[in-house]
């Protein structure tokens, strides 16, 4: 009887481990299937690239907190009126520094264009902080100028 | 004969296996088969609907539902086909058991919704299964079955039984030679 139990036992584990693994091969190659994805690539999707078209939607609804990545220098010359400064290579602030990241607010970040890397490095460092989504200008403040969009020059 | 020899003698018949529990084990491994088809169809709705349930960590619901369609269609074939009977009929008893448990804990905190048993609604048949005691009694005639099959010993239009009579016919045959 014990020998039976065992076999019993034996041949369930079997069965189950069998299952899984036909389960799993079945999944690889099903259309609506689940997709196995590393966390950290998760989280990046929340960095999402828009246009500046997209961000002065935003900007409008006055529903997004507009950051800018640029030096400080950069900042000063010129901004999308209403944004403030966070250099991207300079160390974050204390969270108590940044209170809009507990406010109900999109972020926006930007800088000089597709080919400045500030806005990307920032966005990862902010990711941490905040549960929602990140948005980024794709062709930075250019774009934003070019389509005539508010600007604060300095004096 | 009387008629309490003749009720022992069914029960007797019933508890060493015979024609009843072999039709009990086909056409619930075929049932089983095809709840685990339908829904390997669409493991992503699958997977919503055990979400719906609200026991299983969110974190769990993929593996659930990649997992559990299969493992009933292996369940299903594997008592269809009759190979490994007992262990299989042991683990739908034990699926039975699970289902059970997750229809009834949602039927007391009183919600309801599409118990996804068989998705017969996505067949267009427009039978809705909502969770409800009938649902729950359902599964339970079903997890009788499985006992009955799991308590058999002989399987008749199994493989076991096909193994074992050509087994006994060789030793015949050798004894003899």
């Amino acid at each position: 009887m014990k020998k039976l139990s065992q076999h019993l036992l034996r041949d369930m584990l079997y069965i189950t481990v069998a299952a899984a693994a036909a389960a799993f091969a079945v999944n690889l190659f099903h259309p609506r299937g689940y997709v196995m994805v590393g966390r950290s690539e998760l989280e990046h999707r929340r960095i999402v690239p828009i246009s500046a078209y997209e961000a002065k939607i935003k900007y409008d609804s006055g529903s997004a907190v507009f950051i800018d990545a640029r030096e400080k220098a950069e900042f000063d010359e010129s901004h999308i009126a209403g944004s403030i400064n966070i250099p991207a290579g300079d160390p974050l602030p204390a969270p108590a520094g940044l209170p809009y990241l507990k406010q109900p607010k999109e972020i926006v970040i930007y800088c000089d264009g597709g080919s400045c890397g500030a806005s990307a490095i920032l966005a990862g460092k902010i990711l941490g902080l905040t549960r929602t989504h990140i948005y980024i200008i794709e062709r930075g403040l250019p774009d934003w100028k070019a389509r005539g969009f508010p600007v604060q020059e300095s004096d | 004969m009387g008629i309490r020899e003749i009720i022992k003698n069914f029960f007797v018949d019933l508890k060493y296996g015979n024609r009843i529990t072999s039709a009990v084990r086909i056409l619930l491994g075929s049932m089983l088969l095809f709840a685990g088809v339908i829904k390997l169809l669409d493991p992503e709705s699958f997977g919503g609907l055990i979400a719906g349930y609200d026991i299983l960590p969110p974190l769990l619901i993929p593996y659930a539902a990649v997992w559990v369609p299969v493992f009933e269609a292996v369940i299903g074939l594997l008592l269809i086909i009759g190979y490994k009977v007992r262990a299989s009929a042991m683990l739908a008893i034990l699926l039975m058991a699970l289902f059970i448990m997750f229809i009834s804990v949602n039927l007391v905190r009183g919600r309801s919704f599409d118990c996804g048993c068989f998705s017969l609604s996505r067949l267009g048949l427009g039978i809705q299964e909502e969770i409800s005691a009938w649902v729950v009694t359902r599964d339970l005639l079903f997890l009788a079955g499985f006992a009955l099959v799991f308590s058999a010993e002989r399987h008749l239009f199994s493989l076991e039984n096909y193994r074992e009579k050509m087994r006994l016919k060789n030793l015949e045959q050798s004894n003899y030679r």
